[in-house]
């Protein structure tokens, strides 16, 4: 019953959070090349988002599958699985390496989409600035609610093959990348690698996802 | 020698020096009383017994001493305002009110302090490593780096890692079945409340850290506060003295507390409270009791009065017959302050009782005097004849009545046996002044001629038209009579019994309505039951068996403040250890406040909470905590307003200052929990002083006090509770346990009582008329009356009590005076069917005069005695309708000259009038 109401308690805090992440209309700021890639990609998906033509609960498929696979295309899945995994990715051997960024992607490209899905409210973006340093840069940004509320977002980018892909978001001084390196780490140390993939594939069956691969490079 | 010569011999020939011994036997008698006579409440008068239990008692009294202990409750939703009350009456308890020797509102647990986390249960300490381990950050960079600003940024932080934690990684701690730390906004609504409020204005510090560190702080017990369970009642214990030398011993110190109550309720208004306990329930009930004694005592005299100056037509006459009446109860008190030295609540009937049943004396002698001098006699030979004829009557009437008051001498019962020797040497004290009194009182101012064999319409031979139908159709009469009494024979076997001594007390009483409250809203009582053991580990073992049954709802003992495996729990505490490292200890000064980056935090805080718009939308099955997020968004949003009215500069300066205790209090909670970590296990020697007076004795036993689920009071909870009692020790002592005894006790008396009083009326009637036919009718008002008032008992719902069982011995007096005088007279009538009005007059009057007595009770507040009254009332009513109806139609039933009315006017014969004032 007390976990219940924890859990109740948590998933409310986070609900009011989710809202914030994404906006529709970015304020215009002076933009670099990077910032450019952050502005195009909310754009994209916004427009999606909030296209009269995929609302409502008929088009709710549609409308995740599209979102999804446009993330799918803006983070580096396999970037940010390494990341996830820091120390314990070298110990793993490719055929692991490879079956883990399939579900690792998955979950949080899942995960992701959702939060776009159910929470793009009307809010305005600022682009605060951006850094870049050689191949990897990051785009600070502040999401304000209809009462001006601010939530803090710094998406990391890298350089791949000539473009800017996403491999970090940090919400508020938290990174979702170091969340689940947290995590991660805590599991292989107190259980085992072969555990924390158990726990992702059951996740995986329950919210009936199949491997990321589809949709993705 | 006969009465007529001894009274002549004495009386008569010295009237005035008779009359000077009385009235200075009267005043020796009321200063006496004045001085001497207290007063017990019931529960006191009840308590002495005998045998093992008076010796189990004697012994704890010996061992924890004999306190009196009022008990304050003191009632709010706010309990930190409770303790501050406690705190303040305590004060002011101990300064100005005399009687009160120690005030007792909270334990001294300060050696108690570092050992707190032993307290806690295994897998609290468990939780609490996890919660520590969790907010390790924040409490290693808030001890670092303490201040405001840093403070609602970890917050914010700890929101945002919940946040992000459980939308990408709750998974994993979910199918591992572990339970994810919620945020848990509760304490940041109360650091935002302290934060809007110091905003506004300086105010009293309340450290907020408990509400960050519930799990290792949440109970306010270690406060040394004596909460109820619930913490809706705050306890404080007052030792009050008795004043010996006082009517109402405990009338100083309860009502001196009740003053600083109300006293300082005006400086915390919407605070409840009242005393209750043993001193606070006597003190009111003797109170009340005292108050309704006198008034029934005016009412029964007054009342008595006007009946015998109406039926008398004359004032002189009734009022010497009063004088001497009131002479008698006066040396019937003064009596019972040489030898008894107090009255209780069965001895308060005491007075309307002997004013009841006295005045008979003087009426029967008076009209006798009357008829006397009615027949031409002067009052001197009126009065000797009177003796000759009435005398023996009324000393015989006396007599049986007091025989049966004495039989309450055979019972096991303290207060019954005082009650049977005060009020049975009492009644015989009046008959004493009836016949010292008012003779001499007649001889020397009685100046009313006498009127020759004028007959006065109300003693003429006839019946009431009423009555005699009774002696027309007695067939009739008797068989109505039998199926009343077949009736009220149904309902003697549905008269329960209510043995629940707080329902004697007057409605409303404070102390009762109070006790009455913590029986309903806690799992305390002023009344429990009392366990002693050798040794910790027994005071353990009985612990575990009470608590394991149904009808206990508390058990205390110096183990619940021990805490339980400290073996297991010491190196739970040593593994907290290490996640306190990181925590700074040393004191560091905090950052000065920045009111515009608390401002941005809030913004950011509140940016997390949903709005009222969003919570509108909220269509998931689970539900957040809305209340709490639009409770955090409002303060948020109030202190935004707040701020932009004041002065940021006198903000600043508030805040600082709110900052500072802010810190101060952080570092001192987080090195008590460093100490904690560290302390060893508590032993008794750590125990505060008050503490282990209370439940350790001088003899090194160990109390355990346990507490009834149900009320303690009841009949029906009470044997339950005290079977499950001495289930676990049959040496449990205790106020129900002796309740228990003594409502069994009482109720095994009062049969013995009824047994004892009509086997010894019967004999003293059986040896008056050597004759089992007049025996049989004699008997019949008694126990046909006895049936009736049985049948009224349930028509008016009254109960038996313990105050009201007084009626069995009671009610023998009226049921045997008029079945004698009524059969006497048939006797002497020659067993003529039709009796004169007059024996009914003397039968209706006497009667009358008893009912008048006991009727006064009925303005009492005190619900026992007015029961005693009513009771009283109803049964004496029942015998008189018994002597007038069944009784004579009986009578003419069995008449041997059964020829129809006999007509029988003008002068009458001196046999009839003898008898008639015998009567």
């Amino acid at each position: 019953m007390m976990r219940r109401a924890r859990l109740v308690a948590r998933k409310g805090v986070m609900a009011g959070g989710i809202a914030l992440l994404w906006v529709a209309f970015a304020a215009s700021v002076q933009a670099g090349e990077t910032t450019d890639r952050v502005k195009g990609e909310l754009d994209r998906v916004s427009a999606v988002v909030k296209d009269p033509a995929l609302r409502g609960a008929a088009k709710e498929e549609e409308r995740k599958a599209r979102v999804k696979e446009m993330i799918f295309q803006w983070f580096d899945v396999e970037e940010m699985a390494r990341r996830s995994l820091a120390g314990h990715w070298t110990k793993r051997s490719e055929q692991e390496r490879h079956d883990f960024v399939d579900l690792f992607g998955g979950l949080f490209v899942e995960s992701y989409t959702r939060l776009v899905v159910d929470h793009l409210a009307d809010q305005r973006v600022v682009y605060l600035s951006e850094a870049v340093d050689g191949q990897v840069a990051t785009v600070k940004t502040k999401f304000l609610s209809k009462r001006d509320d601010p939530t803090f977002v710094d998406f990391a980018l890298f350089r791949r093959d000539g473009t800017w892909a996403a491999y970090d978001v940090v919400i508020d001084d938290i990174s979702i990348v170091g969340n689940y390196r947290t995590q991660f780490n805590k599991i292989i140390h107190t259980q085992s690698y072969e555990s924390l993939v158990k726990k992702m594939r059951l996740k995986q069956e329950s919210e009936g996802l199949g491997t990321a691969g589809k949709g993705s490079r | 020698m006969r009465l007529r010569k001894l009274i002549a011999r004495t009386v008569l020939a010295h009237p005035w020096i008779t009359l000077i011994s009385a009235l200075l036997l009267t005043l020796l008698s009321v200063y006496v009383t004045v001085q001497r006579l207290s007063f017990t409440s019931t529960r006191s008068a009840l308590a002495p017994l005998k045998g093992r239990l008076a010796q189990l008692q004697e012994e704890y009294r010996q061992a924890f001493g004999d306190r009196d202990r009022a008990i304050i409750v003191i009632q709010s939703d706010d309990q930190d305002r409770a303790k501050r009350f406690a705190a303040a009456l305590a004060r002011r308890l101990r300064a100005q009110v005399p009687g009160v020797e120690e005030v007792l509102e909270r334990f001294d647990l300060k050696a108690l302090e570092d050992h707190f986390l032993l307290y806690l249960s295994p897998q609290e300490l468990v939780d609490l490593k996890g919660k520590l381990q969790e907010h390790r950050a924040l409490l290693e960079e808030l001890s670092a780096e303490p201040g405001l600003n840093r403070l609602f940024h970890l917050i914010q932080r700890e929101i945002s890692k919940a946040l992000v934690g459980h939308l990408f990684t709750g998974f994993l701690e979910e199918s591992d079945g572990e339970e994810q730390r919620p945020v848990d906004l509760a304490p940041l609504v109360v650091l935002l409340e302290q934060l809007k409020a110091w905003t506004e204005g300086p105010r009293v510090y309340a450290s907020p850290w408990s509400r960050f560190f519930t799990d290792i702080d949440e109970n306010d017990d270690r406060d040394g506060y004596l909460w109820s369970e619930d913490k809706r009642f705050l306890f404080v214990l007052a030792t009050v003295k008795g004043d010996a030398e006082s009517f109402i011993r405990f009338q100083r110190p309860i009502e001196g507390i009740r003053k600083e109550i109300r006293t300082l309720q005006q400086q915390y208004p919407g605070i409840k409270a009242g005393v209750t306990g043993d001193p606070a329930l006597e003190y009111d009930e003797v109170n009340a009791a005292q108050r309704d004694s006198g008034l029934a005592t005016v009412i029964s005299l007054v009342g008595v009065a006007l009946l015998v100056v109406v039926v008398f037509r004359g004032i002189l006459r009734p009022l010497m017959g009063l004088i001497a009446l009131i002479m008698g109860v006066c040396w019937a008190f003064g009596f019972a302050a040489i030898t008894v030295g107090h009255l209780n609540m069965l001895s308060v009937v005491l007075a309307p009782m002997l004013i009841g049943i006295g005045m008979d004396y003087g009426i029967h002698l008076l009209a006798r005097y009357e008829e006397e001098r009615g027949q031409g006699y002067s009052i001197r030979e009126a009065l000797e004849r009177a003796f000759e004829g009435a005398g023996p009557g009324i000393l015989q009437a006396a007599v049986i009545t007091s025989v049966a008051l004495f039989t309450l001498l055979l019972t096991k019962i303290s207060a019954l046996r005082e009650l049977g020797f005060i009020t049975g040497s009492g009644l015989l004290l009046t008959l004493v002044s009836t016949f010292a009194v008012l003779p001499p009182l007649l001889l020397l101012w009685d100046r009313r001629k006498a009127v020759v064999a004028v007959v006065p319409p109300s003693l003429s031979l006839r019946p009431p038209a009423f009555l005699e139908a009774c002696y027309r159709r007695p067939r009739t009469v008797l068989a109505l009579s039998g199926l009343a009494t077949v009736v009220a024979l149904y309902a003697l076997t549905e008269v329960g019994f209510d043995g629940n001594v707080l329902r004697l007390q007057a409605e409303g009483t404070e102390s009762v309505t109070w006790e009455l409250k913590i029986i309903k809203n806690s799992e305390r009582s002023t009344s429990y039951g009392v366990i002693l053991a050798r040794t910790l580990e027994e005071v353990r073992e009985k612990t575990l068996a009470l608590e394991s049954l149904p009808t206990i709802s508390k058990v205390e003992s110096i183990a619940t403040v021990m805490p339980e495996d400290q073996e297991r729990k010491l190196p739970l505490l040593r593994e907290l250890k290490p996640v306190l490292e990181g925590v700074s200890l040393e004191v560091a000064p905090p950052a000065p406040v920045d009111l515009e980056g608390l401002l941005d935090t809030l913004s950011r805080i509140k940016a997390k909470m949903l709005t009222p718009e969003e919570i509108e939308k909220w269509d998931r099955k689970d539900t957040p905590p809305l209340e709490m997020m639009g409770r955090v968004r409002r303060l948020i949003e109030e202190f935004q307003m707040l701020l932009a009215r004041h002065d940021p500069e006198e903000v600043r300066r508030r805040l600082s200052t709110y900052q500072g205790e802010l810190v101060h209090d952080f570092h001192d909670k987080v090195a008590l929990l460093a100490r904690a970590v560290a302390s060893g296990p508590v032993v008794m020697e750590d125990l505060p002083r008050d503490l282990k007076k209370q439940f350790i004795g001088r003899d090194g036993s160990y109390l355990v006090r346990v507490f009834s689920r149900q009320s303690p009071w009841e009949v029906a909870s009470q044997a339950a509770f005290v079977a499950d009692l001495r289930r676990v020790d049959p040496d449990a002592i205790g106020d129900p346990v002796e309740g228990h005894e003594v409502i069994a006790t009482m109720k095994r008396g009062y049969q013995q009582v009824g047994i004892y009083a009509l086997v010894g009326v019967a004999i003293l009637i059986l040896l008056n008329f050597r004759d089992l036919r007049y025996f049989l009718l004699a008997k019949v008002p008694l126990l046909v009356g006895a049936v009736w008032t049985a049948g009224l008992m349930l028509v008016f719902r009254v109960k038996f009590n313990l105050a009201n069982l007084i009626i069995i011995p009671l009610i023998v007096a009226p049921g045997v005076e008029n079945g004698l005088l009524i059969v006497h007279r048939y006797r002497e009538e020659a067993e003529s069917a039709v009796l004169p009005r007059s024996i009914g007059k003397g039968v209706t009057l006497s009667s009358l005069t008893t009912m008048v007595g006991f009727g006064s009770l009925m303005v009492a507040h005190h619900r026992g005695a007015f029961s005693i009254g009513l009771l009283v009332t109803l049964g004496v009513g029942s015998v008189l309708a018994v002597s007038l109806t069944l009784l004579p139609a009986l009578l003419t039933l069995a008449a041997k000259r059964p020829s129809g009315m006999k007509e029988k006017t003008g002068a009458r014969s001196e046999g009839e009038f003898r008898h008639d004032a015998s009567s």
